[in-house]
């Protein structure tokens, strides 16, 4: 069956088997980006943002979001183009092994999205889906935390 | 790692046409809600998925005495919907938080949460304490019975489509709690159990208990209810109830916990919620 959806701002139509995963028709698209595989909703890896809500794409029945914005990390920014949430992650030191990286962004870019101002409990509860092995909770934490300054700083530039 | 067994999908625009294509499979089909539990099942039977986002259902609204949740509403939109959080001075929501994760928090539907074959869910203990109704669509058109009495007609009740539940305000005011046990975040629960109950004075007097523990599937704890009805809200309360839960409830074993284990938990969980309620009501506890 064809599938379309709007990835990182572009249409994309792709040929899926009715029981597909979100994540491998991802992957096999060239979204290498998007990490994961233990198919259990468990590690966040594979995080990617349809219609601006995280989901576990390994979990999500590609054919039941044909239609949807779909954002995976390089939709927010890539090396050239950081986004805030990124820059802010390499600041505070965030990322070691960088496997949950692209999902905690992600995560971390719906809160911000739904609540600029959010308290810590809030931001761990946001990434509480991403499971990081290096154990760089604290970083993550704190680099959320300086993401949400510098994005409301940067909108208040804007106003001005 | 595809979906097993899936061939084809549907995507009908009326909640009658969805029940038609589900009964025209004859079983082989399954309604998709936000689609986790069939991602999770993996369940080679499932031929067809009918999708519902044609359908909406994703309501939470309040109607006189009542909030109507609408089947397709997920866990989070829920937990941070102004609605249910006034309803018990939030105290359903805020143990629904406690749920999983964000990420699976995001997709969990209130009706996939609820199908009898999942029925072991957090959210089905939660919901049967809260004495939760269900909306569903079946042949005979819409009714509405109590989730405890959809459980219990497990077989009459299995061709049909969730629409939604309804929580009663009447029990606004009732203390809520309830406690689990799992693994890891996205595991089904090893044990859990949900309390709702009235005080008048310091005296229990409305009571209702659901408890799940793995292989046995949510249920209402009558003995247990009976066992509370009547007594203070105090430490000694506390401490018997928590031994009565222990000696009990009905737990078996599987290959990841004994029943012994979590009958023993959910006694100490029991014990707890009761505790946690005499402190906000200021019962001395």
């Amino acid at each position: 069956m064809e599938a379309v959806y709007r990835i990182n701002g572009k249409e994309k139509r792709f040929d899926i088997s009715p029981g597909d995963r979100l994540l491998d028709v991802l992957k096999d698209n060239g979204y290498m980006e998007v990490k994961g595989d233990c198919y259990e909703g468990l590690c966040g890896a594979c995080t990617v943002l349809i219609d601006n809500i995280p989901y576990a794409s390994c979990m999500v029945p590609a054919a039941g979001v044909c239609g949807a914005k779909i954002t995976t990390v390089k939709g927010l920014g890539d090396i050239t183009n950081p986004h805030l949430i990124q820059q802010a992650f390499v600041k505070y030191g965030a990322v070691q092994c960088g496997y949950c990286t692209p999902g905690q962004i992600l995560s971390a870019y719906a809160l911000l999205l739904r609540d600029p101002d959010p308290s810590e409990e809030d931001i761990r509860m946001a990434l509480d889906g991403n499971l990081c092995r290096c154990s760089g909770y604290a970083q993550q934490v704190a680099a959320v935390k300086m993401a949400a300054e510098m994005m409301r700083e940067a909108e208040n530039d804007d106003r001005a | 790692m595809r979906i097993s067994g899936i061939e084809e999908c549907y995507r009908p625009d009326t909640l009658e046409e969805a029940l038609r294509i589900l009964h025209a499979h004859e079983g082989e089909a399954a309604v998709v809600g936000g689609g986790l539990g069939i991602a999770a099942a993996n369940d080679d039977n499932v031929k067809a998925l009918i999708f519902l986002d044609g359908i909406g259902l994703k309501d939470i609204t309040e109607n006189g005495n009542e909030v109507r949740i609408g089947s397709r509403v997920p866990l989070n939109e829920l937990i941070h919907s102004g609605t249910a959080k006034n309803y018990m001075g939030g105290q359903l929501t805020g143990v629904l938080k406690g749920v999983s994760t964000e990420l699976i928090r995001n997709q969990m539907t209130i009706g996939g949460a609820l199908i009898p074959d999942r029925r072991f869910s957090d959210i089905a203990t939660a919901l049967l304490a809260a004495r939760a109704d269900v909306v569903i669509f079946g042949e005979n058109g819409q009714s509405r019975i109590s989730l405890d009495d959809f459980y219990g007609r497990f077989e009459a009740v299995k061709g049909a489509i969730i629409k939604g539940i309804c929580l009663n305000k009447d029990y606004s005011s009732y203390n809520f709690g309830m406690e689990r046990f799992v693994r890891t975040a996205t595991d089904s629960p090893l044990v859990n159990i949900a309390i709702m109950f009235k005080t008048e004075g310091n005296v229990i007097r409305d009571v209702s208990i659901a408890a799940g523990c793995g292989k046995s599937p949510t249920e209402r704890f009558g003995e247990g209810e009976d066992f509370l009805r009547g007594r203070s809200l105090d430490e000694k309360t506390a401490g018997e109830f928590s031994a009565y839960v222990e000696q009990n409830l009905n737990a078996s074993d599987d290959y990841r916990i004994s029943g012994e284990y979590r009958r023993h938990l959910a006694g100490v969980f029991a014990g707890r919620i009761l505790r946690r309620a005499g402190v906000k009501d200021g019962s001395g506890l």
